[in-house]
Parts: structure tokens; C-alpha cells; sequence
């Protein structure tokens, strides 16, 4: 399904944001706001680029204290996802109160802060798959919802996977920024494959992007639990790509952030998980399996990945290139914020 | 203020005993109203969006928005938002809506100015879960999704604390549905999609292996959902929901449009045109798959109903139908219970099912004839 695309409207405000789902920094302080309420990406100016030095964060109970400055309590609110801005290393928290009203903060220093989007200059780009004069030829028919699942920045695109409230399927696309009035947009079915046996289309629920042997490549983990590799030179608008599955993180579980970071030459993909410890994959061994690249891995495990002890990690950004900023839900149900280095997990 | 605030709840209590009184009391009510120097709450669409607050509460009306605050009762931080000085008050607007049940209080240079409850919301308004997808009493054993239909826009993020599903002893089955942030709900958040776990449903993924399908064949199960759910509003569902279900066998076939049993309607007449699919299908796709189109391409408007259980649908026409060709056009991506659409199995032996080639839609034709 090839999506209709409005032109993006070039100067309204990013106070159109309906929902925050998504969030990831793009280029010179533009951070992208995925709306899964509107299915609009929007492009946002934080105006947020005087260069800052990654900073250590610790602040305790971070749940309550976003919950008190919103003058509510923990059970009203939900954390829908944190970015860390590149440039300013500042960190950037979207919130949704139980009516439904999105918020977006930000910390100066421990101090929490309303990033007010009314004030803010945004471009977006509209997702819908089913476009509105469609809907009106027959009366009754609800619109399909594409929430976001995920959306990442990578050499000039905007990568955005979703997730459909009523069919199951795989949607992804790459989108080319600053979003013009005629968007180059490819919407790709992505299929994995099980142990050589089956293959199916799934939705994605996370990703990144990493060089392996020296091609870059789209790390994807899915609804149902599997790790797949993607070539990116593959990704063409229209075509049906087929991913190798390299790991499996378990039942009942759905990946919820992923980043790289570096380890002494080498690097590290990190994922944390809904109900699985924070685990650990080496791109070394990911890159021992590049000479069946088109083939489904053989065996149950495919690349082996290190489950660390560390449960209930909520949220997840990069830091640097070291270090990452965690939202982790303690053993005694405290919320608590920090960030900690790659040899820390 | 909180003098003349009994005065005028005092004066409220004696209208219903001294009638005789009733035009001063009327005049003096009115005049307290005028006169209104209460914090009072600033509602919209049943909302608690902001805080009124008289002018003379404050002396200093120039830096009033540096030096008022509002805090939850009992808690020490600042609430986010913005004061705005109009006319006669300054309003404070929190960058979300005041919480329901909850006491603020308000602040100037650091001492308390006021307090003020958000009254719980009208229990009579709550939600209720008004149907449950699929609707039939037996499912197959790959059921991959079920949709929670509900009257009132509902709160995110907790669902899963709210859904259970229960084996023929009662006991909670662990490990069904799939945890998954944020929620499947359609814009209004009257529709929640939860999917069954679709790593356990997938045949050869380690979750499938370890765990098994999470339903089985031939078992009786019960859908539990609480009626602590709450609704945006904050008011839990009016009652909570049960539905028992039977699970049969695995569905491993594409929907065939191509032999559903069409009931075709007489020309010049608003009769509905009926398709049986022989199978339950998924509620929302047959809404929105399913399009009739004349013989120049262009969509024949109406509304679509869904068959009881979900075995096919009613077209029903906007204008009478005139003699001549049509085509029932279903979009691909229709789904059965179990995942596979018109083009795809949820999942396929990649030995055994070449790909077919792409198609956005599945077409059939049909004549109306002319009425003799």
C-alpha cells in the first residue's frame, strides 16, 4: 500500500501535535515527533542547538516528580518515549495524561520544564494509509490507525515503522527531509523468516541503523520477538524484502528501545525489552553471519545475545557513544532516571 | 472570602424553606455571584482546563505570573502552566487538565491563597464495553486479535491490568496477550486491538516452541474484563464483562472471496446486496475492504453492515440500483480470525507457497438486470 501524502503545510505550529507515540532528533535541533492519534510525522524546531556536554543524570522517583509538576498522580500519566538531543545533550521527555492531552519536557539540569509546542515552527508529513475522501464514499467505515512505532533519522531520511489497529502487517517507511511538497516515499512489506521453515509479515516495533562489514544495514525486532537484518541498499519503494532473523528475545515480550554503542573498537547493539532483561548483542558475531545474508539462519538461537540482569528498563536513549540515559522501573516500583556506560549494563 | 462565600451557601439552604423570600434571595445570590471573589475552576468539554483567580487575592498584579503558584495538596512542586491576566482574574492554565478528586492549592509569594477540589465526574456518564470482536462463541485456535468496543472514550496504557483470559477452572492463562506500549486504540479510544501473542501463534518461533499456541484446541475459555477500567473521565466501567468462548480447529486458509455466496438485489429498488463469506472474518477489515463499483470504476455509495458473528455483510445502497454490471471489489489485505489475507498466510511454509503475485484487490462481478 503506497500511502497518500499531503504536502507537508511548511509553516503551521507543532501545537497540531495530537499524541506523542515517537520521538527522534534529526538534523540541527529538528526533533521528529511521531503522532500515532494524527498518523503525522512532525518535524518540530527546537531552536535547541548551542553545543552541551553529555551530562551524568540521577533524579529518583523521575515518574512522580513528572506526575507532580502535571499536578496529577503516577497512575494518570504514561511516559511515551525520551530523545536526547545530539547537539545539546539535553533530554527530551514525552508524557500523556489520561485524557489523552500529549506533553513534551525537557530537564535543565533536575529541574523538569514544559517544552511548549504551541510556540514551536514544525513541517509534518501525514502517514494515513486510507486517505479521507476514500472514507467518505461509504458511510460507517472507521479509518484504519496507523500508530508509530518507532521512528529513526539516518542520512538524510526520516524512517518510520507502524503498526496497524487492524491488520497485521509490516509498515515501513523512509521518507527523505526537509519533507517536500512531493514526498519520495517507499513503502516497504519487510518479511522474516523462521529457522528456514516459514516467513511472515509482521509489524516492526523497534529499530536502528548499523554498518556490518562495512554495509549499512536496518536492525529491526518485531512484535513477535524475533532480530532481523535488513540490507539498506535493499529498501527500494514497492519491493518485498526479506530480513535473516539472527536472534530471538523470548514469548510474551515486545522490544521497546534499541541503540549501538561503542566498546572499545567494537560495537554493540543494546536492546531493552517489555518483559525480558536488557540484552546485549555483539555486531561481531552478527557480522560472522554475513555469508548467508539472504538465507534464514539455521538453528533455534541464531546470534547469541547477553541478557544482562537489568529488568524493567521503561525508556532508552544515546547519550554518546558510550553511554546511554535509562528510565528503569525498580524492584520496589520506583521510577528512577540515570545514565550509565556501555560496560554498566 | 470564605465569608461571604457561607453567606451565599447559606442563602442557598434557606431558598428551599423561606419561599416567601424567594425574589431577594434570588437578587442576593445574584449579587454574590457578581461580586464572586472565590477561586473557582474553568470547565470545558467536562474538563477542569484552568484556575480563575480574583485580582484582589493578589497584590501585585504586574508579577503575578512569577509570583503565584499552584501545587497538588500536599506536594511541594510547582505545577506546570501558564498565567494569564484577564479583566478581572488571572487564569492559571495547566498544561493538562486538573485531575478529577484531587485538591490543588494556590500560592502567592509563597503563602497559601486558596484551595479548590475537582469534583469526581458524573458516575452515571461512565463507559461500558458494548461488544466484543469476534462475537461468535467458537474461535480458531490461531485467533490472532480481538477488538474491545467500548460507549466512552477510554483511558491508555493500562488494558492489560484489565483483560484476562480464564480456563474452564477460572484460573488466569499467563502469557496471552501481548504487552505492547503504546496501546492499539482507534482515534476516539472506543477501540482497543489486543493481540494474542503472536511470537507463541507463529509455528517454529522459539516462543511457539517453548510455550505452545496460547490457546488450544478444543478447550473452553472465558474473556474477563474488570470494571475497574477507567474511562478519560476517570470513572471506572459501569460493569465489568465476561465472554466464554469455544476454541476449534487452526485456520490455515486465506479468505476466497471467489466463493462466497452473493444475495443480489432487484434494480430500481434500495434492497441490500448480501455477501455470505462462509467463515468469520475480521469486523473492521470487512468495514473497510469491502466496496461495490459500477461498470465505469466509480464507487456505488452506501453503508456497509456486518453480518451477525462477522460471516459476511450488507451493502446497503444509497440510491436505488440501477440494471447493469458491477464488481464487488475487497481490498487485499482483508483478513480471517487467524491473520492471513486475501494475499498471504500469517504464516506460510516458504517450501511448500510460491508468492502469488500482488494484488490490491480481489474483484468478482455481478449483473443487475433490468426489470422486465
Amino acid at each position: 500500500m503506497i500511502a497518500a501524502i499531503k504536502p507537508p503545510a511548511t509553516n503551521h505550529k507543532a501545537a497540531d501535535v495530537k499524541s506523542i507515540s515517537a520521538l527522534t532528533f534529526g538534523p540541527g535541533g529538528i526533533l521528529f515527533i511521531g503522532d500515532s492519534k494524527s498518523a503525522t510525522v512532525f518535524a518540530v524546531n527546537t531552536k535547541d542547538t548551542k553545543k552541551g556536554q553529555p551530562a551524568k543524570v540521577d533524579i529518583k522517583n523521575i515518574d512522580q516528580k513528572i506526575a507532580a509538576a502535571l499536578g496529577t498522580t503516577v497512575a494518570n500519566i504514561t511516559i511515551t518515549d525520551m530523545a536526547v538531543n545530539p547537539i545539546s545533550k539535553k533530554l527530551y521527555i514525552a508524557v500523556q495524561n489520561s485524557d489523552g492531552t500529549p506533553v513534551l519536557l525537557t530537564l535543565d539540569g533536575d529541574k523538569l520544564v514544559a517544552v511548549s509546542l504551541k510556540d514551536l515552527s514544525a513541517t509534518s508529513v501525514a502517514l494515513n494509509n486510507a486517505p479521507a475522501e476514500d472514507a467518505k464514499d461509504q458511510r460507517g467505515r472507521p479509518l484504519r490507525i496507523s500508530s508509530i512505532s518507532d521512528i529513526g533519522f539516518d542520512d538524510g531520511k526520516l524512517l518510520v515503522s507502524g503498526l496497524s489497529n487492524h491488520e497485521f502487517s509490516s509498515s515501513f517507511k523512509s521518507i527523505p527531509y526537509p519533507f517536500t511538497a512531493k514526498q519520495d516515499e517507499s513503502t516497504l512489506e519487510i518479511y522474516h523468516g523462521a529457522h528456514g521453515k516459514y516467513e511472515t509479515a509482521a509489524p516492526i516495533r523497534t529499530f536502528t541503523t548499523a554498518v556490518i562489514n562495512g554495509k549499512k544495514y536496518l536492525v529491526a525486532s518485531y512484535t513477535c520477538t524475533p532480530l532481523v537484518l535488513f540490507a539498506m541498499d535493499e529498501l527500494k519503494p514497492g519491493t518485498h524484502v526479506k530480513g535473516r532473523t539472527v536472534a530471538e528475545m523470548g514469548a510474551g515480550n515486545s522490544p521497546l528501545d534499541m541503540v549501538t554503542l561503542k566498546r572499545n573498537n567494537d560495537e554493540v547493539l543494546v536492546m531493552t525489552n517489555s518483559k525480558h532483561p536488557l540484552a546485549k548483542v555483539d555486531y561481531k558475531n552478527i557480522a560472522s553471519f554475513e555469508g548467508t545474508l539472504t538465507e534464514p539462519v539455521k538453528g533455534t538461537a541464531g546470534v547469541g545475545f547477553t541478557a544482562t540482569p537489568m529488568t524493567n528498563v521503561l525508556q532508552m536513549d544515546k547519550l554518546d557513544d558510550t553511554q546511554v540515559v535509562l528510565m528503569q522501573k525498580k524492584e520496589n516500583g520506583d521510577v528512577d532516571l540515570w545514565t550509565a556506560n556501555e560496560s554498566a549494563l | 472570602m470564605k465569608v461571604l462565600y457561607n453567606i451565599c451557601s447559606h442563602m442557598h439552604i434557606r431558598l428551599g424553606y423561606m419561599l416567601s423570600l424567594i425574589f431577594f434571595v434570588q437578587f442576593f445570590v445574584l449579587a454574590c455571584q457578581q461580586n464572586k471573589k472565590e477561586i473557582s475552576i474553568i470547565w470545558k468539554n467536562k474538563q477542569a482546563v484552568g484556575i480563575s483567580i480574583p485580582k484582589p487575592l493578589v497584590d501585585d498584579i504586574d508579577s503575578a505570573s512569577q509570583l503565584l503558584q499552584t501545587r497538588l495538596a500536599n506536594n511541594a512542586a510547582s505545577i506546570l502552566g501558564e498565567y494569564n491576566t484577564t479583566g478581572e482574574e488571572i487564569v492559571f492554565e495547566p498544561i493538562v487538565p486538573l485531575s478529577r478528586g484531587m485538591e490543588y492549592e494556590l500560592f502567592f509569594r509563597n503563602k497559601i491563597i486558596g484551595k479548590i477540589n475537582i469534583p469526581m465526574a458524573d458516575a452515571s456518564g461512565a463507559a461500558t464495553l458494548v461488544a466484543v470482536y469476534p462475537s461468535a462463541d467458537t474461535v480458531p485456535e490461531n485467533l490472532l486479535k480481538i477488538y474491545l468496543r467500548f460507549s466512552a472514550s477510554m483511558r491508555e496504557g493500562e488494558a492489560l491490568k484489565h483483560i484476562a483470559l480464564l480456563d474452564s477452572h477460572n484460573d488466569t492463562v499467563p502469557g496471552v496477550f501481548l504487552d505492547l506500549q503504546p496501546e492499539l486504540w482507534n482515534k476516539e479510544r472506543t477501540v482497543l486491538t489486543v493481540w494474542l501473542d503472536p511470537g507463541r501463534i507463529k509455528r517454529d518461533l522459539i516462543p511457539n516452541q517453548q510455550m505452545g499456541n496460547p490457546l488450544r484446541q478444543g478447550k473452553q475459555y472465558t474473556l474477563a474484563v474488570s470494571g475497574k477500567w477507567k474511562d478519560v473521565q476517570g470513572l471506572p466501567l459501569q460493569k465489568a464483562y465476561s465472554k466464554n468462548f469455544f476454541v476449534g480447529g487452526r485456520d490455515s486458509q486465506s479468505p476466497q472471496p471467489g466463493t462466497w455466496v452473493l444475495s443480489l438485489p432487484a434494480a430500481e429498488t434500495k434492497e441490500s446486496l448480501k455477501g455470505d463469506s462462509n467463515e468469520p472474518l475480521d469486523y473492521f477489515l470487512l468495514l473497510e475492504t469491502v466496496s461495490i463499483v459500477d461498470e465505469k470504476e466509480n464507487k456505488v455509495t452506501g453503508d456497509i453492515k456486518v453480518h451477525e458473528n462477522e460471516t459476511g455483510f450488507e451493502f446497503l445502497p444509497a440510491q436505488p440500483w440501477k440494471p447493469g454490471r458491477y464488481k464487488l471489489r475487497i481490498a487485499s489485505y482483508l483478513e480471517d480470525l487467524a491473520g492471513n489475507n486475501l494475499q498471504r498466510l500469517f504464516d506460510r511454509e516458504i517450501s511448500k507457497q510460491p508468492e502469488k503475485k500482488e494484488e490490491q484487490f480481489f474483484a468478482r462481478e455481478f449483473i443487475i438486470p433490468g426489470t422486465k
